[in-house]
């Protein structure tokens, strides 16, 4: 009955929810309850320090890694109860994956499409406007391995986008990315969210954070220690300042290394 | 300025063994080099200094000239990271003229475990082929011609190669080499054994140096011979033909060093490739559409693009070639009845090849469960595999049989071989299937091993359960053994419908199996197979 009615959710105004994630790898909790929720048309950040949680968290989100406990509903299906129609509605990223870089970069859009039963001639078409809206024409017939960092990111986020999500979660999308590609990248992304999809994507450049994201969870230790609107957060402070304060990263005593730059 | 060079080498080579990360492996290697280098220089010195005054003396040299001179060729290829003055790019931001360049390279290849240990193998051939003074002097001096024409083919090769070699498609052919380097070895040595023992050894150098003395070192080493016999005529004119050929190869150094340092290297100017979809053309109608294409078509690609599984299909292709040379070898006949085991042989080995494919393809996977993996994407997944693994390996199979017959004279067997085969083909298929989802490993990135299968400390654990994958395709095959034998009496007609229908449907079931756990275990394979990234 559950994957019946999960198939014809009601319209609630968050395209995702996320209660009480639990994660944990031999000894270490890598998530330890985390509770999001991400309105509709957003451009959710998620942010945090190295390890605390962030990919962990995406890759539960995206039915990559079964949670210990918790819930995921994208528009309303439960990732992990109805992963067929849940993973219809989302488009990742991954960080730290690999890809199948052997095949060109028209070729694992090709693959892309096919893997979703997608008709040839849709995949073609996209392909084509995919490969031209991030200026990888030229590089098309390229294999992926020898594509740059920017381009990689470039081709996984066309796959990302390939089927059409409503939700797209992206792992450092702008990690290692040169301006140009982030320019293009970017673009993108608000266009996406323009016309009604929605955005979850982690990162470490703040200021880039601050000027994209209407809301921002921060993930420390594996929990959210902080969520909401991003003016709301900052109160009239810079994000980052917010961050680090809420990252603990200002631990070191007012005295030490009193003697650098003495000299 | 050949001072400067060979200092420079010299202080290389003990850079190299001084302390820090990756030393104790560098002092190993330069031992080890150094013990093999002595060993093969003694072996080459004394085998041509021992056949002196008798008339293999002079193939034998020929044999080895021309050894030596193909080796030097190959070998910057396999090892081109390990010498820093072997990459022309090095030196290209000194103020040398190009003259001084060539000097500097030149010298510096002369220094080294691998010049000496060649220098004195085939200073032999001062011994062995010499009768008087002058023509130990032709000798030698066609032992310096030998070295020159090492050093200097192997440095043009370099320089004509190093930005290939700087490249990720040179890596690429430098992991295929070594690997199919290492497989062709353990084919010389049953062949160069079986020659040994031959009574007609003698015969058969005389007739390969015949053919060989024609190539420059070949012309160089039939020197002392001319000489001895009086015909200095002939001296005279191989020493022409060698030196005109050392010269050009200098021009052609000279050429692509220049080429070289002006070209900018391989990772700027990125490599194209023609307009092509995922599916290789001439398969595209034998290639279903959708999910099953999907991984079918990347399958394919990889075999011809991922050196790892070029290797991995070539070892396979050459089990009949082991096949032909080892039987007559060892039974001293062709053995007609074991070209049905070798075709089945090769079935097993290349169907056993989409085992641990989710550990192969490392966490691209991720693709696969990302679009959904239930049963029926599960069940499309890995039939995909094995369509991409049927494509290739029928045809693999049907050219070891039709080749294994034509040598053997086998005819009648043809059949129940290729029906046999393709029964171990479905079981196969169905083991790697089982082992790919049941015990997924991961497989590290080795950017110079082909044959890197586990991850450290699991190569042992996963070449056992590849064994043990490997027995249980032999046990699912033993009910088609009577059959086999019914048909080696004749009788062929119940095997070539029995046996690969038995192997195709078993093999089949037992993929829907492993589609199932793929199914419901998906996110955990990737977890498995993502360790020690």
């Amino acid at each position: 009955m559950h994957a019946v009615d999960s198939r014809v959710p009601e319209v609630s105004e968050f395209a995702v929810e996320v209660h009480g994630l639990v994660k944990t790898f031999g000894h270490v909790q890598a998530v330890r309850g985390v509770d999001l929720l991400v309105p509709r048309g957003a451009f959710f950040g998620l942010v945090g320090p190295n390890g605390a949680g962030k990919t962990t968290t995406l890759s539960m989100a995206t039915g990559l890694l079964r949670p210990d406990r918790g819930t995921v509903l994208v528009d309303g299906v439960d990732v992990w109860q109805d992963p067929r129609e849940a993973k219809r509605r989302i488009g990742v990223l991954p960080e730290g994956l690999r890809t199948f870089e052997r095949l060109t970069g028209r070729e694992l859009l090709e693959f892309s499409g096919r893997l979703r039963e997608m008709p040839d001639g849709v995949v073609q078409e996209r392909t084509q406007e995919l490969l031209h809206t991030f200026g990888l024409v030229g590089a098309q017939n390229q294999l992926v391995v020898d594509y740059s960092t920017g381009m990689r990111k470039k081709i996984a986020l066309a796959v990302a986008l390939l089927h059409n999500p409503g939700v797209l979660f992206l792992d450092e999308p702008f990690e290692a990315v040169d301006p140009v590609s982030a320019r293009t990248i970017r673009d993108v992304l608000s266009r996406f969210t323009g016309r009604g999809g929605t955005v979850v994507f982690s990162s470490h450049v703040m200021e880039l954070v601050e000027r994209l994201c209407d809301e921002v969870a921060v993930i420390v230790h594996g929990q959210v220690v902080a969520a909401g609107e991003v003016d709301d957060l900052k109160q009239g402070r810079s994000l980052e300042d917010v961050f680090v304060d809420l990252a603990g990263g200002r631990g070191y005593a007012a005295g030490a290394l009193d003697w650098l730059g003495t000299s | 300025m050949i001072l400067l060079a060979a200092r420079l080498k010299l202080a290389l080579l003990r850079g190299g063994l001084r302390a820090g990360p990756g030393s104790t492996q560098r002092r190993v290697g330069m031992a080890l080099s150094v013990v093999l280098g002595s060993l093969l220089a003694l072996l080459g010195f004394l085998t041509l200094a021992a056949l002196r005054g008798r008339a293999e003396a002079d193939d034998a040299t020929v044999a080895l000239f021309c050894f030596l001179v193909a080796t030097w060729s190959v070998i910057p290829i396999l090892t081109f990271s390990s010498d820093d003055l072997v990459d022309p790019a090095k030196l290209a931001l000194l103020p040398l003229s190009r003259r001084q360049v060539l000097v500097l390279h030149g010298v510096g290849a002369l220094v080294g475990v691998a010049p000496v240990a060649t220098l004195l193998a085939v200073s032999g051939a001062v011994v062995g082929t010499s009768s008087s003074w002058a023509s130990a002097a032709v000798a030698a001096f066609a032992v310096v011609l030998e070295l020159a024409m090492c050093v200097v083919l192997s440095r043009t090769v370099v320089s004509a190669l190093s930005r290939l070699l700087r490249s990720r498609r040179g890596r690429d052919l430098g992991v295929a080499l070594t690997a199919l380097t290492a497989i062709s070895v353990q084919f010389l040595n049953p062949v160069l054994q079986n020659v040994s023992r031959s009574a007609h050894a003698a015969d058969e150098l005389h007739s390969v140096a015949g053919v060989l003395a024609w190539f420059p070192p070949g012309l160089a080493a039939t020197m002392p011979r001319a000489a001895r016999d009086g015909h200095w005529l002939t001296v005279l004119w191989h020493l022409a033909l060698v030196v005109a050929v050392l010269g050009l190869l200098l021009r052609l150094w000279e050429g692509s060093l220049r080429r070289a340092e002006e070209v900018p290297d391989a990772t700027t100017s990125r490599p194209e490739r023609g307009d092509s979809a995922l599916v290789p053309a001439l398969l595209s109608r034998l290639v279903p559409r959708g999910r099953i294409g999907a991984v079918a078509g990347k399958d394919l690609r990889y075999l011809s693009r991922e050196p790892r599984r070029l290797v991995q299909l070539v070892t396979s292709a050459i089990f009949p070639a082991l096949f032909v040379v080892i039987s007559p070898a060892l039974y001293g006949s062709h053995l007609t009845h074991g070209m049905v085991f070798a075709v089945c042989g090769i079935a097993l080995f290349f169907g056993l090849q989409g085992a641990n494919r989710f550990g192969q393809e490392s966490t691209a996977s991720w693709h696969l469960v990302a679009a959904g993996i239930d049963l029926p994407n599960a069940r499309r997944d890995l039939l995909g595999g094995d369509v991409a693994a049927t494509l290739v390996g029928v045809p693999l199979v049907l050219s070891a049989g039709l080749v294994l017959s034509a040598v053997t004279g086998g005819w009648d067997l043809l059949v129940p071989a290729l029906a046999s085969a393709v029964c171990v083909l479905g079981l196969s298929f169905g083991g790697g299937a089982m082992l790919s989802v049941f015990a997924p490993f991961p497989v590290p990135e080795g950017p110079r091993n082909a044959f890197s299968n586990g991850g450290g400390g699991q190569g042992v654990a996963a070449g056992l359960l590849g064994l043990l994958v490997m027995a249980g395709v032999v046990l699912a095959a033993l009910p088609m053994l009577p059959l086999l034998l019914t048909a080696l009496d004749g009788s062929p007609l119940w095997l070539v419908l029995v046996a690969p229908l038995y192997g195709v449907v078993l093999g089949s079931g037992v993929r829907e199996l492993a589609a199932r756990q793929w199914s419901v275990r998906g996110p955990e394979i990737l977890l498995k197979v993502a360790a020690q990234r």
